[in-house]
């Protein structure tokens, strides 16, 4: 079994905190959560820096913690991450 | 950018009506859909995009 170490469990945090902004942002706006899919722009009500820093963060929150590493997931962001 | 399939908007939405849908995420640049969900065995995965899913192995964040 995994343990999140303190940077990830940081970075879990701020990305669940981005993932409740657009969330929030989108119930105001349209009236209901449906349709809400966050990393897809134009359905996420995030800017495209919050975009993006979710997708870093669960990139790497995932990548660094996996012993077995799902196949799709692109290692090139391992190379910018000491731990 | 990767846009979401079909295959995995129907699991997205199935989760969700089904009220198992935590925090989620689709990343454009890989098509991986990182999802959380209450469930013990499977609780953080990837929607993969052609439907399959890969388990993340995680349970303490």
């Amino acid at each position: 079994m995994n343990q999140a170490n303190e940077i990830q469990k940081q970075q879990y945090q701020r990305f669940t905190e981005i993932f409740e902004q657009g969330k929030q942002r989108y119930i105001e706006a349209v009236g209901h959560s449906k349709g809400y899919i966050p990393g897809v722009k134009g359905k996420d009500y995030l800017s495209d820096e919050e975009r993006e820093e979710a997708k870093q963060l669960i990139q790497e929150i995932f990548e660094k913690s996996n012993s077995q590493k799902p196949r799709t997931i692109s290692s090139k962001l391992s190379q910018n991450v000491s731990l | 950018m990767i846009e979401p399939t079909e295959e995995q908007y129907l699991i997205i939405q199935a989760l969700d009506t089904l009220e198992l849908l935590g925090s989620h995420f689709f990343d454009g640049e890989t098509g991986d859909w990182y999802i959380q969900t209450p469930s013990l065995n499977l609780p953080h995965a990837i929607i993969l995009l052609d439907g399959s899913i890969v388990s993340l192995n995680w349970k303490q964040l």
